[in-house]
């Protein structure tokens, strides 16, 4: 996987999933942690960034506010919403079915 | 599926909301982001300098996340279709004329298409508003001959209809006027006659107070005396005061208390509770009748067959032999009355001149845009695709439908009901009080509107959208058009000749069958007769003698009016073109076939006189054979014929049976009368069964033969406005009888107007507009057309002129390609016209295939010469005009 490209649909789980461990957290901060988290395999910018987080918030899985940031910069926060934590534990079942099924394809012999 | 549509709606919120908060906010975010990286990064170590350069690299292109993410928050779509209509309307407003001219070409069709959907709405598709209209259904009966028949029945029988397991409910009704007393004159109402259920079963919400129920009885089964008036008679005569109900009313001088007033569409100006429980044995017409949900109507039929037969046992009077039950829903009849096709068809025109306004603002929009390729290729050129250009050319059209339909629901709105008042009341029902442009109907307006800017906008975008984006570099380019450009708009005139042809060859035909109409010889004088009718109160004069001394005493007091020539007198017929029915005769010595027997008439000696109806042979009764009610008859010459011919009608002898004994409680017979009359004169015909069939055979006999309770007076007087001797007329009968009132007064013009006169005359009128119009546009079309391919083509004229061309092979080389389509045009409009004139054959209308169609394509020719001519101004002025 070259370092740009994120698939579509990982990243919202990725974005819920840090939330969910983090608790509220701004833009910048969860691309960061992402960053981090993959071993700085994935590179997050703007663009793949802010339209998830906003569709997201479209969507009702979180909600978000403005606050001061903990170097004292006012930054928007999101948080995750009921339904947000509800859609991490499904999406987490359904991605977990997914990569088990590819990998029997994958590795055939262990199956 | 709920998240997506959660998501779209806050999309549209936010579309909505204007981007200006969004927008700041997506810039703020992101600029907090960086701040934050850069802060990170000189933590790190690096320089200023360095920290930023990173975080910049490492975020991306600013520019581009916020275009992102503003096409994320709200619909794109929505976005750039409301930068289309933007720009539509910057687009007419720069070019007002062209503007005006297709708003208004448009506002035609589309508000004369929904004025006449309004019509149509209000009088076939949605007429009765009624609870449960679908499933009620008219009740009648059908003889052995198949001639229908009303269904009578007494209080028990509707009771036991009620009850029958099919119905859900049913009513008895009755109508008659009445005299309402109290104001200046005494008032003539239109009462609807209604058993106790009849309000609760058609759903009538009253605007004011309440409406009478089964609750509502003195009694032994008698109505309590309470009447709900009419929205219109609310209006009219108690001038729409909120106080009305709890007042009370004389109704032929008997006291009734207003209870309640009824929405608009429920007709006549009183309902009153039909009091059926006073005389058991009288019937009611008991013909409307509400089955249960889901009811078969065949089962309907089958059980309410059974019912009959077993009333027919107990009362073989009303019920013929042999008869069978017909049960047909109430639209049905609605649909197949006379002013069905004429609506119809009025409608057909109204959409067909609507197409023609949308090729004829096409056929604008392709010259208008053959300037605008300009436009059109730079777009192109700097990235446009040919889908967002055709958008964009779209979204012209639907600004300019939209304004159009706009102009046109406007138009309908203000112009229908005044048009309806042009025409007498009835020519179509149930329009009187209903209000026209209705949701369905502005609906109606809205989607014409929508196919409208598809009708008229499609061919050109499509035109002007193909990639030409080398013209743009051509010096002559605005004025290049390629071969598929010239052919639309061949294709677009054709079609435009071929639409008017149809409309005009309708329109002639329509004219041509008015004409017939008004060159029937008519065998009286409409001119300058006042018709008044009177009725009696109810249960009033039940003596024949007295009966009968008094309509004579009223008619001698007109007579005696001044400005009065001749007062006659009919009982129930009225006057042409439709007085009285068909009664059953015998003639010795012969059977009279079913279609053959004549309609009697009951009049005094004068109304062949006030009619100027001439008498042919013979002789009229005299004034004194008429008070004793002699046995005698006129006949006229079609009867004569039909029931003598070759031989003297005069001295015949014949049987009319119903005019031996009273046959209700409201006729009188003579005292001694047998039905037997002898022919003493022939009189000419005069139309009575309407003004489109012959007149049927019909007699006259003296009206005293069998007295009714109201009576027709038919006044010729010597002034020019017959109506302004009404006043006149109403003293002169209050003279005599204190309280008598005049039930309808109008001329016998005005008979002949409401005897479909008028609304042939209406049909025809719409017509012949919508072929002027028709017509009209075709000329703009043409013109439009005509100048823009002698523009295009300025310069090769001129090098033709220059080197000896004469004018008429320059207008030869400019309409050749016209003519082709005007010619195409012709022919098609031909073949429609055969198709539509078979589809219309059952109208009576004249033929669409006659020479009006060559009449109409000489028409267009000239036009087209005219428009050719204007287009050679500029030649002459300057033949090197270019551009």
């Amino acid at each position: 996987m070259s370092k740009q490209d994120i698939w579509q649909g990982t990243l919202a789980l990725m974005v819920l999933k840090t939330i969910e461990l983090m608790g509220p957290q701004h833009g910048y901060g969860i691309a960061r942690r992402i960053e981090q988290t993959s071993g700085h395999q994935l590179l997050v910018n703007y663009g793949t960034l802010y339209p998830a987080l906003l569709k997201l918030e479209q969507e009702g899985y979180l909600t978000s506010y403005w606050d001061t940031s903990d170097n004292n910069r006012r930054a928007k926060y999101y948080k995750l919403t009921r339904t947000g934590k509800r859609r991490i534990e499904k999406a987490t079942a359904e991605w977990e079915q997914a990569t088990e099924i590819l990998a029997r394809f994958l590795s055939p012999g262990e199956a | 599926m709920f998240r997506r549509l959660r998501a779209s709606w806050r999309r549209l919120l936010a579309t909505l909301g204007g981007d200006l908060h969004g927008e700041r906010e997506i810039t703020d975010e992101l600029r907090s982001h960086l701040d934050h990286h850069i802060e990170d990064n000189l933590r790190a170590g690096m320089t200023r300098d360095v920290a930023e350069r990173a975080a910049r690299v490492h975020a991306g292109g600013l520019g581009q996340t916020v275009e992102q993410v503003r096409d994320r928050r709200g619909l794109a779509w929505l976005d750039s279709l409301t930068q289309d209509v933007h720009c539509a309307a910057r687009s007419a407003r720069r070019r007002p004329k062209f503007a005006v001219v297709a708003v208004l070409t448009l506002a035609i069709g589309i508000g004369t298409t929904t004025a006449l959907f309004s019509l149509v709405y209000a009088v076939l598709l949605n007429p009765f508003n009624y609870e449960g209209a679908d499933r009620t259904v008219n009740l009648s009966l059908l003889t052995d001959t198949g001639a229908p028949q009303g269904v009578f029945l007494t209080a028990d029988q509707l009771t036991q209809l009620r009850r029958a397991s099919v119905v859900e409910d049913a009513v008895a009704t009755d109508a008659f006027g009445m005299t309402l007393t109290g104001g200046d004159l005494p008032e003539y109402a239109r009462t609807l006659f209604y058993s106790l259920n009849g309000p609760g079963f058609l759903g009538i919400r009253p605007v004011l107070g309440r409406i009478f129920t089964e609750a509502d009885t003195l009694g032994g089964g008698t109505p309590a005396r309470v009447v709900i008036l009419s929205y219109a008679f609310w209006r009219s005569r108690f001038a729409g005061a909120t106080d009305v109900v709890g007042r009370t009313v004389q109704l032929d001088r008997t006291p009734y208390t207003i209870i309640g007033v009824a929405p608009p569409g429920f007709g006549g100006d009183i309902l009153v509770p039909l009091d059926m429980g006073s005389d058991p044995s009288h019937a009611w017409s008991g013909g409307m009748v509400r089955l249960k949900p889901g009811t078969d109507l065949s089962a309907a039929q089958s059980e309410l067959q059974a019912l009959m037969t077993g009333f027919a046992a107990e009362s073989p009077q009303r019920f013929p032999p042999g008869f069978r039950v017909r049960v047909s829903r109430l639209i049905e009849g609605r649909r197949a009355a006379s002013f069905a096709l004429p609506l119809v068809v009025s409608f057909a025109a109204a959409v067909l001149l609507l197409v023609v306004t949308c090729v004829t603002v096409s056929v604008l929009s392709l010259a208008r845009g053959a300037a605008r390729l300009r436009e059109l290729a730079v777009r192109q050129a700097i990235g446009a695709s040919r889908w967002r250009l055709v958008r964009q050319l779209m979204a012209e059209s639907l600004v300019l439908a939209l304004a159009g339909a706009g102009a046109g629901i406007a138009f309908a709105y203000w112009g229908t009901p005044r048009a309806l008042k042009w025409l007498p009341p009835n020519s179509f029902p149930d329009v009187a009080e209903t209000v026209y442009v209705s949701g369905p109907v502005l609906l109606f307006g809205v989607g014409l509107a929508l196919l409208t800017s598809v009708l008229s906008g499609l061919s050109p975008a499509l035109t002007l959208s193909r990639r030409r984006v080398g013209g743009l570099f051509q010096a002559a380019m605005v004025l290049v058009s390629d071969a598929d450009h010239g052919r639309a708009h061949q294709v677009l005139v054709a079609a435009q000749v071929a639409f008017t042809v149809l409309l005009l060859a309708g329109t002639g035909a329509g004219v041509r069958s008015l004409l017939a109409l008004l060159n029937t010889p008519l065998g009286y004088d409409p001119s300058n007769v006042l018709v008044v009718s009177a009725n009696l109160p109810l249960g009033s004069y039940r003596e024949w003698a007295a009966r009968a001394t008094f309509f004579e005493q009223l008619r001698a007091r007109i007579a005696s009016t001044p400005q009065v020539d001749a007062a006659g007198m009919s009982i129930y017929g009225g006057v042409p073109p439709r007085m009285g029915w068909r009664s059953l005769v015998e003639v010795p010595g012969r059977t009279v076939p079913p279609g053959m027997h004549p309609i009697v008439h009951r009049v005094s000696p004068e109304y062949f006189a006030a009619l100027r109806i001439p008498v042919l042979r013979g002789r009229v009764w005299s004034a004194a054979e008429g008070q004793r009610a002699t046995g005698v008859a006129v006949v006229t010459q079609g009867m004569a014929r039909a029931f003598w011919p070759g031989a003297d009608p005069i001295g015949q002898r014949i049987h009319v049976p119903e005019l031996a004994r009273s046959s209700s409680q409201f006729v009188l017979a003579a005292p001694g009368a047998d039905g037997w009359m002898e022919v003493v004169g022939v009189v000419g015909d005069t139309p009575n069964i309407g003004l489109h069939d012959a007149p049927a055979p019909a007699m006259y006999v003296p009206h005293t033969v069998m007295l009714g309770d109201g009576a027709v007076f038919a006044i010729r007087t010597t002034g020019a406005e017959p109506l302004a001797l009404l006043r006149t007329v109403r003293e002169q009968m209050q003279a005599i009888s204190p309280g008598q009132a005049v039930a309808q007064a109008r001329t016998a013009q005005d008979a002949l107007d409401a005897g479909g006169w008028a609304r042939e005359r209406f049909v025809v009128f719409l017509l012949s507009g919508f072929g002027v119009l028709a017509l009209v546009l075709a000329v703009v079309g043409l013109f439009s057309v005509v100048s823009f391919s002698v523009a295009r083509r300025v310069r090769e004229f001129g090098i033709r002129l220059a080197l000896g061309a004469r004018r008429t092979t320059i207008a030869t080389l400019a309409l050749r390609p016209l003519a082709w389509s005007i010619a195409a045009g012709l022919v098609v409009g031909v073949a429609l016209s055969t198709v539509a004139n078979a589809l219309l054959a059952r109208w009576s209308i004249g033929d669409l295939t006659d020479p009006v169609v060559l009449k109409v394509a000489w028409l267009v020719h000239k036009f087209n010469e005219i428009a050719a001519a204007d287009g050679f101004v500029p030649i002459e002025v300057n033949p090197s005009a270019g551009d």
